[in-house]
């Protein structure tokens, strides 16, 4: 394979790959990023084995072929380079000599076939959705995932596509966190995926706050979206997600409707004096008035009240504040809707003017 | 690569595969040197490969195959202890579970070998139990061990068990011969009947040393000094010097209790073995073998050698009073 092209055009991509080279890396071939050079242009792969990103560019090569090269050293060559220089790649039988100006860089190679890539994948349901909708979709709901649960299938972000609808719904068995948009599909009946952790961090990265539209492949064992010039693939968490429809509450109840500022404001005082490790704050719910009580081991105690608009039962409630306090961050609407049927049932939290979220937080005992 | 003393663990597992009944955690033990890694990684490879021999194999050219010989598929995990000699830690195990809740890249099987399952320290077993149990669908985990005693409990019976055994000698002998190793015989004797081991040791120099060994204990039966022979064996290999000397006494004691000359490990040493035999006594010879037991159990730990050396000698010198 032979090639010459500008530092920009590789350092872009090579950019956009590096996140899937895991940097502690036993494998060598997988710290490698593995180079295809065809008529259509330039295409870069790299993987950790769990997600596969692939960049392409637009290129007239000298000689196609393919070749893996160590993807760190190469990054950094070309980020060392002046800007516009001009590089040429010639890789020859185990070695790749990079040339640019009065600088010459020989790489190691290993030989593509090492190198697992992706072929096609089976297609289950493919369907076309703006960036900035798929985007909003994952940063309203991502925070939820669990972390390395012994309950696997918590550890990602189920998306549910069905006819009219795609949803986002992720859980760590204490709190939910739901979301549902609009869409035009034509699937019989539902198809759910569960996404890893890891795949979502690196799609929201990839993902732009545009209306362009991209497509989504789901498989059996992948999902797969094509951005311009970039393609993101990630494996699937081989489980069953539970039935997330019987822990939402019905939306009836004691409702209170707060200013999401002020409450937010109340509970991070609040929550200077609670228990560092449970972080549990007490809702006393009256006529009107929330009072957030906090106390820690030693004894120490925080008491902070608000005006709120509640007509409902008196109510005593716990509920862990970081809980509370991550789902007031998905959103910068003014207004947020809690609904609550008693003091021993979990609260459902939304925001009036955006009815695609909502939360569920289970109670704490305190 | 299936060695020929692994025909039936083969056919039986490959029968297990066509019946659709093969269990998803094996757990594959027997002495050390048998194969039983070589075994895993050819069973794996049948299990991933696209395109199988007729007889159930791996072909070797496949995509399929050719990641696997790069070590870069991504169905199969392959996990063993960071360092040698150092525990299998919790977070590989972790890390390993954490893969295999996920989907395969290829859709087929997911296959995972835990080499030198016993390194496991207790919280790598514990963290594995879930997972072993009850793994997600067509994955397929198995476990290499040659101390399965050291294993949990709790491991142990989550497996279904696979044994490994020293083949017959005659079949041992003949691949040996096949693969042109010197003094077949001897060496798979020395090695208890494994033919991996008396391979690796016809190829490498410590053999060498067993003479060493064994013409301290001769003279030091004839009342020679001991630090002289102590020096010469404390810059040897002190696994495989205290592995013979165990032979060695175990020998002997075969010899006491009538045992046949063939069951000898140290066959070629015969006659002296059988002159050594009046000047000892069983009691005595059972202590020694205490000793070395003891010794073979602190091997980790750097202990001056000489003094060990001369330690033993002394100790055998008092038990064998050669006429």
């Amino acid at each position: 394979m032979k090639f010459k092209i500008l530092r920009e055009d590789l350092l872009v991509p090579l950019q956009q790959v590096i996140g899937a080279v895991e940097k502690r890396q036993t494998l060598p071939a997988l710290s490698n990023v593995l180079i295809k050079g065809e008529a259509q242009g330039l295409s870069l792969t790299a993987t950790d084995l769990e997600i596969e990103l692939v960049s392409t560019v637009q290129l007239m090569l000298d000689e196609p072929g393919e070749i893996t090269l160590p993807a760190k050293k190469l990054l950094d060559i070309c980020k060392s380079l002046p800007n516009e220089a001009e590089i040429s790649i010639d890789v020859d039988v185990d070695r790749a000599i990079i040339k640019s100006g009065r600088s010459r860089f020989t790489l190691t190679t290993l030989p593509a076939s090492d190198f697992p890539a992706l072929d096609e994948i089976s297609s289950v349901y493919e369907f076309n959705i703006s960036q900035n909708v798929l985007k909003d979709l994952i940063d309203k709901t991502s925070f939820a995932m669990a972390q390395q649960d012994v309950r696997y299938y918590l550890n990602g972000l189920m998306m549910e596509v069905s006819s009219s609808t795609i949803r986002t719904v992720a859980t760590d068995g204490h709190r939910l966190a739901f979301c549902e948009k609009e869409m035009d599909g034509d699937l019989a009946d539902s198809k759910q995926v569960i996404i890893p952790r890891k795949g979502i961090s690196e799609l929201q990265r990839l993902l732009a706050d545009s209306d362009e539209t991209i497509k989504v492949i789901l498989g059996n064992n992948h999902i797969q979206c094509q951005l311009p010039n970039q393609r993101f693939t990630s494996k699937l968490i081989d489980g069953r997600f539970p039935d997330y429809k019987r822990v939402m509450p019905a939306a009836e109840g004691n409702t209170l409707i707060v200013d999401r500022e002020s409450l937010k404001q109340a509970l991070v005082r609040a929550s200077i004096l609670s228990n560092e490790k449970y972080r549990g704050i007490r809702f006393i719910l009256s006529e009107n008035l929330l009072k957030l009580q906090a106390q820690n081991p030693d004894q120490e105690e925080a008491d902070v009240e608000l005006e709120i608009n509640y007509s409902g039962d008196a109510l005593e409630v716990g509920f862990n504040v970081t809980y509370m306090l991550d789902v007031l961050n998905t959103s910068s609407r003014e207004i947020v809707q809690g609904i609550i049927k008693d003091a021993n049932s979990s609260l459902l939290l939304s925001f009036p003017d955006e009815s695609q979220a909502r939360y569920v937080i289970m109670p704490m005992r305190l | 690569m299936i060695y020929p003393w692994q025909q039936n663990q083969w056919q039986q597992i490959h029968q297990q595969i066509a019946q659709g009944r093969l269990p998803h955690a094996l757990l594959f033990k027997g002495a050390e040197g048998l194969g039983k890694l070589d075994f895993a990684h050819e069973l794996t490879a049948s299990l991933l490969c696209k395109q199988l021999t007729p007889s159930g194999q791996s072909c070797g050219t496949c995509e399929a195959c050719k990641l696997i010989a790069a070590g870069t598929h991504p169905d199969f995990l392959w996990l063993e202890p960071e360092e040698d000699n150092k525990p299998i830690k919790v977070d590989q195990v972790r890390e390993l579970c954490a893969s295999l809740s996920m989907t395969s890249q290829f859709g087929g099987y997911k296959v995972a070998v835990i080499a030198l399952a016993d390194n496991m320290n207790i919280n790598a077993a514990n963290s594995l139990l879930k997972t072993l149990e009850e793994p997600t669908e067509n994955t397929v985990l198995i476990l290499v061990s040659s101390r399965p005693h050291r294993l949990p409990i709790t491991i142990r019976s989550r497996c279904q068990n696979v044994l490994f055994q020293q083949p017959e000698s005659g079949v041992a002998e003949q691949w040996m011969t096949e693969n042109n190793t010197a003094d077949a015989e001897l060496m798979l004797s020395l090695s208890h009947g494994s033919p991996l081991l008396a391979c690796k040791l016809a190829a490498s120099e410590v053999v060498a040393h067993r003479k060493s060994l064994i013409e301290a204990l001769l003279g030091v039966a004839n009342n020679q000094a001991v630090t002289e022979h102590a020096a010469k064996l404390s810059k040897a290999p002190g696994e495989y010097l205290l592995s013979w000397l165990y032979d060695w006494i175990s020998d002997l004691l075969k010899l006491h209790q009538g045992g046949a000359v063939s069951r000898l490990v140290h066959s070629d040493y015969q006659n002296e073995l059988q002159q050594m035999v009046a000047g000892s006594n069983q009691q005595g010879l059972f202590g020694l073998l205490d000793e070395v037991i003891q010794l073979r159990r602190v091997q980790s730990i750097p202990l001056n050698t000489q003094m060990l050396w001369e330690d033993l000698l002394i100790s055998w010198n008092r038990q064998i009073k050669q006429g």
